[in-house]
Parts: C-alpha cells; sequence; structure tokens
C-alpha cells in the first residue's frame, strides 16, 4: 500500500426505514453498545487505507449522522444526501467527489453497504488491494442460487461489498447510466455496463460480512461482535 | 431509544414481508424482535440471554474507563456536558436492563 493514499470510503446508509416513513432506519440501530454503522466505520478506520470518508444519508438524517459519528467515528466525515435507490446514492456520492476524482486527489473509491457491520478490516485491504492492480474488485462468496455475479472462473458468485473500483473510470460509467437512465442493482453492474474494459475481481468474501436484513441477522452480529470481543482485528482468522 | 426499545424497518423471516418490527433490548443486547405484520416474536432463551447479559455487563465495565477515555479525547467538553448526566443515569439503567431480563423470562415462560 502506497504512503500517501488517495482513496476515499463511501458508506451508503439513505435505506429503507426512511423510504417506508416509519421507524428507524436499521443503521442507526443499537449494535454492541454503539449504532450499527459506526462499527463499519470503525473497521475502515483501522486500515489506514483512506483519507477521505463519505457518508450517504436521508436528507432529514444529518443531525442524528452528526451526533452519532461525533460520538463513536475517530475520523471528519463529509454528509452527502441520498438519493431515491441505492444507484442513486451512489451518484450522489461520486457527484460530490468529482472535483477531486478529476483534479487526480482520489484514485480509488471503496463503495460500502452502511448495513454491513462485520466487514473485517483483512477483508478491505484485500480488496483495496486487488482493485490496485486490477481495476475493481469485489468480495464475493459461492452460492447455490442462479443470483449474482460469475467470477473469473465462470461461477456464479453471491456479491457482498464493499466494491473498490478505479475512480475515474466509476465516476464516467456512473455520468453515462444517468444519461441512459440506467439502474444498477450495485456498483459492479454499473462498471460492467458501461467501462467493460475494466477488469473486475472477485475477492474470496465472508460468511460473516453478513449484510442486517432480517430480525435474526441482528443477533448473530451481535454475537459474531461479541465472539470477537469487539474487535475484527486484521489478526482475525474469521475474515 | 425509548426504555430499551425500539421500532425499526426489517423483513421478517416467518411471513417474509418488509415492515415495523418492534425490538427490545436488554443492556446492548437485543433480548426480542417482533415482527409487527404477524406478530412473530424471535428471542433468547432467558437463560442464554442471562448468560450473554452477565459477560457482556463484565466487558462494559472493563471497557468503562477506556471508553470514556476515548470519547473525552475526541469531544473534551463531554467531561462537563455529558459524563455528569450520564453518570446520574447509570442506576436507572441498570434497573430498566434488570427489568428487560425479568420480563423476557416471563414472556418464555409463558408461550
Amino acid at each position: 500500500m502506497s504512503a500517501a493514499p488517495k482513496r476515499i470510503a463511501v458508506i451508503l446508509a439513505a435505506g429503507a426505514g426512511n423510504r417506508i416513513g416509519a421507524g428507524i432506519n436499521k443503521v442507526w440501530l443499537p449494535l454492541g453498545g454503539q449504532e450499527l454503522l459506526t462499527w463499519s466505520f470503525k473497521w475502515l478506520i483501522d486500515t489506514k487505507l483512506f483519507y477521505r470518508y463519505v457518508l450517504v444519508v436521508h436528507p432529514s438524517e444529518h443531525e442524528l449522522a452528526r451526533t452519532v459519528l461525533r460520538k463513536y467515528v475517530a475520523a471528519p466525515v463529509d454528509l452527502v444526501d441520498g438519493g431515491i435507490t441505492r444507484h442513486d446514492s451512489e451518484r450522489h456520492a461520486l457527484e460530490y467527489l468529482a472535483p477531486a476524482i478529476e483534479a487526480d486527489e482520489c484514485d480509488l473509491v471503496l463503495i460500502h453497504d452502511g448495513a454491513r457491520p462485520l466487514t473485517s478490516p483483512k477483508l478491505i485491504t484485500e480488496i483495496v488491494q486487488a482493485a490496485q492492480t486490477h481495476g475493481g474488485a469485489v468480495p464475493a462468496l459461492p452460492t447455490s442460487v442462479l443470483t449474482g455475479h460469475a467470477n473469473q472462473a465462470g461461477e456464479i458468485m453471491r456479491v457482498q461489498t464493499p466494491q473498490v473500483f478505479h475512480a475515474k473510470p466509476l465516476l464516467k460509467s456512473y455520468r453515462q447510466a444517468e444519461v441512459d437512465n440506467f439502474q444498477g442493482s450495485d456498483t459492479a453492474m454499473c462498471i460492467e455496463q458501461y467501462a467493460p474494459e475494466l477488469e473486475i475481481r472477485c475477492v474470496p468474501g465472508s460468511a460473516q460480512n453478513i449484510k442486517v436484513t432480517y430480525a435474526q441477522d441482528l443477533i448473530l452480529a451481535e454475537h459474531i461482535l461479541a465472539s470477537h470481543h469487539f474487535n475484527l482485528d486484521t489478526r482475525s482468522a474469521h475474515g | 431509544m425509548d426504555n430499551g426499545k425500539q421500532e425499526v424497518i426489517l423483513r421478517c423471516g416467518v411471513c417474509g414481508k418488509e415492515g415495523l418490527h418492534e425490538l427490545h433490548y436488554a443492556g446492548r443486547l437485543l433480548a426480542s424482535a417482533k415482527c409487527k405484520s404477524c406478530g412473530t416474536v424471535m428471542r433468547h432463551t432467558p437463560r442464554e440471554l442471562r448468560r450473554t447479559y452477565i459477560k457482556d455487563l463484565q466487558d462494559r465495565v472493563v471497557s468503562k474507563p477506556h471508553r470514556v477515555a476515548r470519547r473525552l479525547i475526541m469531544e473534551p467538553s463531554y467531561l462537563w456536558k455529558g459524563l455528569p448526566a450520564a453518570l446520574r443515569r447509570q442506576p436507572k439503567k441498570f434497573i430498566d436492563e434488570a427489568k428487560e431480563l425479568k420480563k423476557n423470562e416471563k414472556l418464555q415462560d409463558e408461550a
């Protein structure tokens, strides 16, 4: 890894709680004594690979986000308004970062789902390394159902986040997608559509890198954190 | 969070709908989650919750000085703006957590 990282991490957290209009967004749920979202920041900051952090939230949650970040996140974080869909939220973040990308102040962008609080620093580092070398990288696990992306060997894989890409083709892809009114289900899909020349490597994902969707996921996440003594450090053997 | 209670949108593993769930916490542990669409309740067994709670409580006590120090480094005004009130809240907080554990045991007995 280079001494002066030109990498920016974006966390998406403008979730369904707001779209449905009731209850809180799950990223603000307590998990192990702090808001679920803040764990992702902890692991990203632990890697020391990023010089800037962006959080995409619903406009109504800026104040809540500031309070929570001040309490638990040991780095400055820029807030960006989310969109109606995940794709829109990613585009908003990339347009916000466009001046830095165009001025060569950012060569890699990591995009992570705020509802995945258990992405270890080790996994983040592996994905960044692969993206740096190849152009793009995503964590993926083999799956028995026919959804997801094919890996280098043509197997169908279940793709997770964080996903990391070279910044300029990523921005270009989202701008072209906007012109074409294209909506991808994840970042890799937009890159595949508009920057097919960019190689996307599948890095072995982790079963513990769960996305909190079901109520039982919260209990599982809590259990995993507790079993690691609330520290998924780089020495963890659990990925 | 209102007395360890929180409402949030999650998907239910039984009815499959994405909708409101009522969550109850004991300390920093999730004690139960109820789907408000179909009424399914998911909870730890009382024994498991009590065992995990005690272990977690020990963890919280041991790590408290470090957590307070970290907070003070990040936000020195916490010393006079937040810490006194936080200390005053502690007894009620532990009582509420004990009540939540008791409630979980009672609900499990009734089920």
